[in-house]
C-alpha cells in the first residue's frame, strides 16, 4: 500500500484529473468550472467514492494521509483568498450611487436576518450545547449572506455583463457583500476561539489595530513596491518574493490575533494599490497553480468531510430543503427586492438577486472554517455544502431565463455606442506592433480607445527545462518593445498582457472574451504550413472569437487619406464599413465605398441601387461608387491600385477571402493590393440579422459619385 | 429622504430583527455535547473471560444536534442524544475489527450508553457497554474527553 509522498503525489494527480474532467462537463453544459470541481471533490469522498468502492477509497485516501491534503488545500485557500482580495477594486464601487449602497447592505442583512431566523430552528436539532446561540446565529447569518465574488466575476465577464448597469451594480454589491461577511466571519471566530469576554475584546482590538496598520502602513510600503516595479517594468522573482512574504505574514499575524490566517491573505490582497500592471502581473503569475492545482485539493478536501449519508431520514432531508429554501430566499429575494425599490427594472432586479445568489466556493471556505471550528455539526455542513453547490448550479439557468443572452447582447450594442472601444492586438512578431498600434489608434479616439497588447509563448517555443520567469520577462519586454516605444511616443496607454500558450487561437478566443473585446486586431503571420493569409492561428481565432476580428497587411504607413471599402452587403462588409467609418472620423481620410453589381442584362442580379436607396446616409468624406462588372473580385483589385493608401474588406466568400486553414485558392485580393489591408470577419453574432441596404454608420449628408 | 428611508426600511428593520432572534435564542437548550473523541477505561474485573471484554479503545463521537455517528475501535452504530444521554439505537457493528469478531461464545456487539458527568460540555462521561448475542454481563465504563488537533480524520 502506497503513502508518504507517493501517496500524495498520487492522491494530487487523482484530484487533479477528476476536476478537470468534471469541470469540462460543467462547461459543456454551459456551468461555471468551479461547479465540476466541487462535484469532483464531493465525489472522491465518502459520499461516492467511499460508498461505491470503499476499497478503493481507503487505499487512496488513508485517513493517516489527509493532514498533508489538509495543509496544502489550505496554502491554496490562503494564495486564493489573496487572489480575491486582489480582485477587489475600490472603483467598482464608485459611481454606482445610492442603487448599489441600498442593494449591497440589504442583500448582507436579509440573508443574514433569514439565516439567523433560521438558527431559532435549527440549533437544538442540529446543534449542541459546545456551541453557543450567539455563535450558531451569527455564523449562520454569515454563511447566508456570503456571495461568490469570483465566481460572479466570471459569469459577468463570460455573459459580457460587466458593461451594464445591473453587471456594475452586482460586481459592487459582491464586492461590499464579501468584505461585510468576512468581517462578520472574523467576529465570530474570535468569539469561539477566546476564552472568555476579555479575550474577544482583545482579538477584535488587535484585528481592528492590525487593519488600520495595514491601510495606512502596509499600503503606502506596498505602493513603494509597486513603483519598484514599475522603474524595473516587470515583475522580478525578487519582488514577487517579497510579495509572497508579505502575504505569509499577513496570514500569520491573523492566525496568531485569533481570527483566521486567511483573513490576513484577504486583507492583504485588498489593500495592496491596484492602479498599475503590477496587481495584474502578480495575479497572473500565481493565479494558475493556485486554480488549477491547490482549489481542487481544497474541494477534493471538503468532499471528504462530506458525508452526504448523513442525511437519511425525511425530517433532515427537510432540514436540507429549509435551508436552501432559507438561503435562496434571503440572498436573491434581498437583493432583487432592494435593486427594485432603487430604480432598476424587475428584469434587471431578478437578475440581480440571481447573481448575488451565487454562493461557490467562498460559501465552502466560510463553512470549512465553521466545521473546523465546531460551530456547524458535520450534518448541517452537508446540508450547506448542498446549499452552496445549488445555489451556484442554478445561476446561470436562472439568468439565461431571466436575462437571456440576446437581450444582454442587444443592450451592450447600444452601450458600447457610448462607451469605449476595446481593441485586443495578439503580437506574434515585434516588428509588427507600431503598425498595429497605428491600426488601432485610427479606430477609436485616445480616450475612449482600451487597447491591450498580447504576447503568446507557444509551449513548444520554452525550453526544455522551462524558463525561468527572469527569462521568460526579458522575452515579453522584447516583444512588446516596439509597439510599447511607439505608445509612449504618442501618449496611448497599451496593457500588455504575456503568457505561455498551447492553444494559441484559443487563448487570444479568451482572452478576448476576458477583456470584452470589440476587436481582435493581428497582423500578418505566414502560418507554418500554409501560404494564406486567413489560415493558421488567424483561422482559429476568426472562427471561434466573439468578438469582430481584423487582419492587418501593413504595406504603407499611416495616416491614411484614401480608404477603399469594398462592398457587397454581407455581415463582414457590414464590419468592415463600420470599421472604415471609424477610422474616417478618427483621420479626416476619403473613404470610397465601392459596390460591384452584376451587369444588369444578368437574370436575377442583385442589384442593390445603393444611390436610389438612400443617398443622403453617407458622411461628407464618404463616395459611393457603384460598378458593373461579372467579376467583383478583379473590379476590387482593380480599383485598390487607383492610389489608395487603405483597403477595408470583408473576410468573406464574395472577395475570395473566407478564411479557410489551408487555403491557396483564395486572397487574390490580398496579394494583388498595393496598399495596406484590412481584413475584416464580423463577430458570429453579426452574421445572423438579415441583409439591409447599405447605410453609413453614423453620419448625415453623402456625396455620392 | 427617500434613499434614507429605504435604507432604514431595508437595512435598519432587519438588524433589529437579528438582534431580537440573538436575544431569543438564548433561551433555546441545545443538546449535550458529546461529541469529540474520549479515551474510555473499562470497568472489568480481572476474572472477567476475554470474550466478555470490550475493546478497550478510543470513543469517538461525531454528532449532529440530536444524532450521533459512534465509533469504538472499528465498530460503529448511530446514536440518539435524548434527555441529556446518548443511546445507540443498535450495537456497534463489529465487522473488521478481529478483537470484536463474533465466534463461539464471542459478543456479536455492544450497545452504547452513556451520560455526561456535571456539565453540558462534559469532560467525563460515564455509562456501560450492554452486549447483544452472548451470556456476558455489560461493562460499566468512564471516558475523559482527549484533545483533537484540526484537520483531524475528516472523513475516516
Amino acid at each position: 500500500m502506497l503513502h508518504g509522498l507517493p501517496l500524495l503525489l498520487l492522491q494530487i494527480a487523482v484530484v487533479l484529473v477528476a476536476a478537470r474532467l468534471l469541470g469540462a462537463l460543467c462547461r459543456q453544459i454551459h456551468q461555471p468550472q468551479v461547479v465540476g470541481e466541487m462535484i469532483a471533490g464531493i465525489a472522491l469522498g465518502p459520499s461516492l467514492l467511499g460508498w461505491l468502492a470503499p476499497g478503493v477509497s481507503a487505499v487512496l485516501f488513508p485517513a493517516e494521509s489527509l493532514p498533508s491534503l489538509h495543509v496544502l488545500s489550505q496554502v491554496g485557500l490562503i494564495l486564493f483568498m489573496f487572489l480575491v482580495g486582489l480582485e477587489l477594486d475600490p472603483k467598482l464601487l464608485r459611481g454606482q450611487g445610492e442603487t448599489a449602497l441600498v442593494t449591497s447592505h440589504t442583500s448582507i442583512v436579509v440573508p443574514f436576518l433569514l439565516g439567523s431566523g433560521l438558527a431559532l430552528y435549527l440549533y437544538p436539532r442540529l446543534s449542541d450545547a459546545s456551541v453557543t446561540f450567539t455563535e450558531f446565529a451569527l455564523f449562520m447569518g454569515a454563511a447566508m449572506s456570503v456571495t461568490a465574488f469570483p465566481v460572479l466575476a466570471r459569469i459577468l465577464t463570460e455573459r459580457n455583463l460587466l458593461r451594464t448597469k445591473v453587471g456594475a451594480v452586482t460586481i459592487a454589491c459582491a464586492a461590499v457583500d464579501d468584505v461585510t461577511a468576512w468581517c462578520i466571519l472574523a467576529g465570530v471566530v474570535a468569539l469561539v476561539r477566546a476564552t472568555g469576554p476579555e479575550g474577544v475584546l482583545v482579538t477584535l482590538g488587535g484585528t481592528f489595530a492590525y487593519v488600520l496598520a495595514m491601510v495606512f502602513l502596509g499600503r503606502p510600503l506596498l505602493r513603494r513596491l509597486e513603483a519598484y516595479y514599475e522603474s524595473r517594468g516587470r515583475l522580478t522573482p525578487d519582488v514577487f518574493a517579497v510579495v509572497l512574504l508579505a502575504l505569509l505574514a499577513s496570514a500569520f499575524t491573523t492566525e496568531a490575533l485569533g481570527i483566521h490566517a486567511l483573513f490576513g491573505a484577504f486583507l492583504l490582497g485588498a489593500v495592496m494599490p491596484k492602479e498599475k500592471g503590477f496587481v495584474r502581473d502578480v495575479t497572473e503569475r500565481m493565479e494558475w497553480l493556485t486554480v488549477v492545482l491547490l482549489l481542487p485539493l481544497f474541494f477534493a478536501y471538503t468532499g471528504l468531510r462530506t458525508q452526504v449519508g448523513l442525511i437519511d431520514e425525511p425530517a433532515l432531508f427537510v432540514d436540507a430543503a429549509l435551508v436552501l429554501g432559507v438561503a435562496v430566499l434571503g440572498k436573491f429575494g434581498g437583493s432583487a427586492l432592494a435593486a427594485r425599490v432603487t430604480g432598476l427594472s424587475w428584469r434587471e432586479a431578478g437578475a440581480l438577486g440571481t447573481l448575488m445568489n451565487t454562493r461557490g466556493l467562498m460559501e465552502l471556505v466560510i463553512l470549512t472554517i465553521g466545521l473546523d471550528l465546531g460551530v456547524i455539526s458535520p450534518a448541517l455542513f452537508v446540508m450547506m455544502v448542498l446549499m452552496a453547490l445549488v445555489t451556484t448550479f442554478m445561476t446561470t439557468p436562472i439568468l439565461e431565463a431571466i436575462y437571456p443572452l440576446r437581450l444582454i447582447r442587444k443592450e451592450a450594442v447600444g452601450e458600447a455606442e457610448a462607451g469605449a472601444f476595446t481593441v485586443l492586438i495578439p503580437l506574434s512578431l515585434p516588428s509588427s506592433g507600431p503598425a498595429l498600434l497605428d491600426m488601432a489608434r485610427a479606430l477609436a479616439p485616445p480616450d475612449r480607445a482600451r487597447l491591450y497588447a498580447l504576447h503568446l509563448q507557444r509551449t513548444d517555443d520554452a525550453r526544455l527545462s522551462g524558463p525561468t520567469a527572469e527569462g521568460e520577462g526579458v522575452q515579453t519586454v522584447e516583444a512588446f518593445g516596439p509597439l510599447l516605444a511607439a505608445a509612449d511616443a504618442a501618449g496611448v496607454e497599451v496593457r500588455p498582457l504575456a503568457f505561455v500558450s498551447h492553444d494559441v487561437g484559443g487563448d487570444i478566443t479568451a482572452v478576448a472574451h476576458a477583456k470584452a473585446a470589440d476587436l481582435v486586431l493581428m497582423g500578418w503571420h505566414q502560418p507554418v504550413l500554409s501560404q494564406s493569409v486567413l489560415g493558421g492561428a488567424v483561422y482559429d481565432v476568426m472562427k471561434r472569437t466573439r468578438a469582430d476580428v481584423a487582419v492587418f497587411l501593413a504595406r504603407l504607413p499611416g495616416p491614411w487619406r484614401r480608404v477603399l471599402v469594398p462592398y457587397s452587403g454581407g455581415a463582414h462588409d457590414r464590419a468592415a464599413l463600420a470599421l472604415a467609418d471609424r477610422i474616417g472620423q478618427q483621420t479626416s481620410a476619403e473613404i470610397t465605398i465601392l459596390h460591384v453589381v452584376k451587369p444588369a442584362r444578368e437574370e436575377g442580379s442583385p442589384r442593390l441601387g445603393l444611390s436610389e436607396e438612400n443617398p443622403e446616409a453617407f458622411g461628407p468624406n464618404v463616395r459611393l461608387k457603384v460598378v458593373e462588372r461579372a467579376d467583383a473580385i478583379t473590379a476590387a483589385a482593380e480599383e485598390a491600385r487607383q492610389g489608395y493608401d487603405l483597403v477595408v474588406i470583408g473576410a468573406s466568400e464574395a472577395w475570395g477571402l473566407e478564411p479557410s486553414l489551408f487555403s491557396m485558392r483564395h486572397e487574390q485580393l490580398a496579394r494583388s493590393c498595393p496598399a495596406s489591408l484590412l481584413i475584416v470577419r464580423a463577430n458570429p453574432a453579426a452574421e445572423a440579422p438579415p441583409k439591409q441596404p447599405l447605410r453609413a454608420p453614423r453620419r448625415a449628408r453623402a456625396r455620392v459619385a | 429622504m427617500k434613499t434614507a428611508l429605504l435604507y432604514l426600511a431595508l437595512v435598519g428593520l432587519p438588524v433589529l430583527g437579528v438582534l431580537a432572534i440573538l436575544r431569543a435564542g438564548q433561551r433555546l437548550d441545545p443538546p449535550v455535547a458529546f461529541g469529540g473523541m474520549w479515551r474510555v477505561e473499562m470497568a472489568v474485573a480481572d476474572s472477567t473471560p476475554r470474550t466478555c471484554r470490550p475493546p478497550a479503545a478510543l470513543l469517538h463521537v461525531e454528532q449532529s444536534g440530536e444524532r450521533a455517528r459512534v465509533r469504538l475501535g472499528a465498530g460503529s452504530a448511530v446514536g440518539e442524544v435524548t434527555g441529556g444521554r446518548l443511546a445507540t439505537r443498535s450495537a456497534l457493528a463489529v465487522e473488521g475489527d478481529p478483537t470484536l469478531r463474533p465466534g463461539p461464545g464471542t459478543c456479536a456487539g455492544w450497545r452504547l450508553d452513556a451520560r455526561p458527568a456535571g456539565s453540558r460540555v462534559p469532560v467525563i462521561l460515564s455509562g456501560q457497554l450492554t452486549p447483544e448475542g452472548c451470556p456476558c454481563a455489560p461493562v460499566a465504563f468512564m471516558a475523559q474527553r482527549a484533545a483533537t488537533s484540526d484537520g483531524e480524520d475528516p472523513a475516516h
